[in-house]
């Protein structure tokens, strides 16, 4: 059985780091890239089963990087993650589709349970 | 060729909104202009900032903040949401926090600068913020690398209209570096010591294009974010031309009045009251205070007895004060964490806004025990009564003897320099206790020169005739 493979884009370092480690302690096999564009230029060699991305980045923001998979067939039910220090009422406006949203600072428990629920949803979806 | 959304004017400025810091800068920051805020960590720059970005995005302007520090956007704004100039809906939209650290792991200062350009046009930004100047100094393997960075992120802010702030958290003294040389402004945020306390203060250095309020003005931050308070001597204000008229103000003492030609102290006068302690001043303010009435009301600044307690001390005379605040305002401030230029700045804002007729200020041994007033002290007094004058108010300030000796800046040359009249107050305590008064100079008014003595009436101290004093 494989690992499930994450695509986590964010552009502050540490904070990336951090999850990143955390997640691969989980299991998870993790691809990092610091923006949108990064991310889209790695989605191959990520393969992901689940996004998790930052919404303020330089160049591309997390809800244009989200637009962007949901136009690839193989990636537009692809489960999201998003994650910003703005609350989520400030990003209505965007009208990002995404599956769940964690306002930064949040606890690493939370994190991890919103993402265990996010890929098991993915599981049944591919099944 | 310009790459922002319209063309702008040299002069144009955009305000910081922060309380102060606008007349200190004349008006504003310059638009297109390459600030750098330099100050210690802990001084204040990134709330200084925010504060800055936020009222910025109040106003309909866009911003992008960009961090080269490690601390985390989500730690920022969990400090930045304390202050009610942070507004977290403005976030994303109109204020776009984005790090800029990976940019320079991978390719330096170069892809620093490719980042901010970018931002500045995706977003049309007035202001883009640098937070960590001093990471980019140390990426920079050269002076002059250092100085192409700076000149590159001047040439995209004149192109795009945009305002730049870059942070630094270098020591606000340290010797002049090679981008301070480049920018259009500096602003320098230090803590002075004075014994056991700090006081924030600001200083601009540079400032391309505009006249500045010269030397430190101190600030603090509160709830609000950051009030810079305008140091009162370097301040521009109108003159105070021909404010103090011939028309007596009642002393609200029965005995007093007549000792001046024009029954009263002039109006628009500053009077001091001096003496030892126990010799009667606070009670003549309390009488010069308690004759206000709606439509001529007074403001009582005090530093020793708490309002609840001069009342009584008014009762105890006779005398009735004013409940009404809007006709007898009390500002009392304890000895404490005072600061000159902010006493200063609310004594003169309550009078401007009440347009109080009478204002007390008991005493003037308050302002002295405030940090920063040796250095200040008969200037700083100077320019206050100017103010209180300017304003067309009648101030009585009382003065301990003792505040003479504290710090010799009220000896008498500088005391009849800045009050139009002078009280003096003195008693004998042998074989009884008596408390006498002299007119020591009235500026505006012939006055009677002959000691009288204060006596307590049911309704208050009079001042009577003193045949003999041996009596």
């Amino acid at each position: 059985m494989t690992a499930p493979r994450i695509l986590l884009v964010e552009d502050e370092l540490s904070s990336a780091e951090v999850l990143a480690l955390l997640l691969a302690d989980d299991g998870y096999e993790v691809t990092v890239a610091p923006d949108g564009r990064q991310a889209l230029l790695r989605l191959e060699e990520a393969a992901p089963d689940l996004l998790i991305t930052d919404f303020m980045m330089p160049g591309m923001n997390g809800a244009m990087l989200v637009q962007a998979l949901r136009a690839m067939p193989q990636y537009a039910a692809l489960p999201v993650l998003m994650i910003s220090g703005a609350p989520e009422s400030a990003l209505r406006a965007y009208a990002v589709p995404y599956q769940a949203f964690l306002r930064k600072p949040f606890s690493l428990d939370e994190f991890l349970k919103i993402v265990g629920r996010l890929r098991a949803v993915r599981g049944r979806g591919s099944a | 060729m310009s790459t922002g959304a319209e063309k702008t004017s040299p002069i144009d400025r955009i305000p910081t909104g922060v309380p102060g810091l606008d007349e200190i800068l004349g008006g504003g920051l310059l638009r297109s202009g390459v600030y750098i805020f330099q100050g210690s960590p802990g001084a204040g720059k990134t709330i200084l900032a925010n504060h800055i970005v936020h009222r910025h995005a109040a106003g309909g302007g866009k911003v992008v903040y960009v961090t080269l520090l490690a601390e985390s956007h989500a730690r920022l704004f969990q400090h930045m949401e304390s202050f009610t100039f942070f507004h977290p809906d403005v976030v994303p939209e109109k204020v776009y926090y984005v790090s800029a650290f990976h940019a320079l792991r991978s390719n330096g200062l170069k892809g620093v600068i490719d980042l901010l350009r970018a931002e500045m046009r995706s977003h049309q930004a007035g202001i883009v913020v640098l937070d960590g100047l001093v990471m980019a100094a140390s990426a920079a393997e050269s002076d002059e690398e250092l100085k192409l960075f700076i000149s590159d992120i001047q040439t995209h802010s004149t192109l795009s209209g945009c305002t730049t702030l870059l942070l630094t958290s270098e020591n606000a003294d340290r010797p002049v570096s090679a981008e301070q040389t480049m920018v259009d402004g500096i602003v320098l945020l230090r803590e002075r010591v004075f014994g056991v306390r700090r006081e924030r203060n600001l200083e601009v250095v540079k400032f391309r294009g505009s006249k500045t309020l010269r030397g430190n003005h101190s600030f603090r931050i509160g709830p609000q974010g950051i009030v810079v308070y305008p140091r009162l001597e370097s301040a521009r204000r109108p003159g105070p031309t021909d404010c103090v008229q011939r028309t007596g103000v009642s002393t609200g003492v029965a005995g007093l009045d007549e000792m001046f030609a024009i029954n009263g102290y002039a109006k628009g006068s500053v009077t001091a009251l001096s003496g030892p302690s126990g010799c009667g001043k606070t009670t003549l303010a309390l009488h010069f205070a308690a004759q206000a009435r709606p439509g001529e009301s007074a403001l009582f600044v005090g530093f020793y007895e708490s309002p609840a307690l001069l009342g009584q001390v008014a009762a105890t005379l006779g005398l009735r004060l004013p409940d009404d605040p809007a006709v007898l305002e009390f500002m009392w401030q304890s000895f404490g964490e005072n600061m000159l230029d902010e006493l200063a700045a609310g004594i003169l804002e309550r009078v401007g806004r009440s347009r109080h007729a009478r204002v007390v200020i008991d005493g003037a041994g308050g302002l002295m025990a405030t940090p920063g007033f040796s250095d200040r002290g008969g200037a700083f007094l100077a320019a206050l009564t100017s103010e209180l004058r300017a304003l067309g108010t009648t101030t009585l300030i009382t003065v301990e003897q003792m505040d003479t000796t504290r710090a010799l800046v009220l000896d008498s040359a500088t005391m009849s320099a800045l009050a139009d009249n002078v009280l003096d107050l003195h008693m004998m305590k042998s074989p009884r206790m008596r408390r006498f008064a002299t007119i020591r100079k009235s500026r505006v008014s012939r006055c009677d020169l002959r000691e009288r003595e204060l006596t307590l009436t049911p309704t208050g101290v009079a001042l009577v005739e003193v045949p003999s004093i041996g009596d």
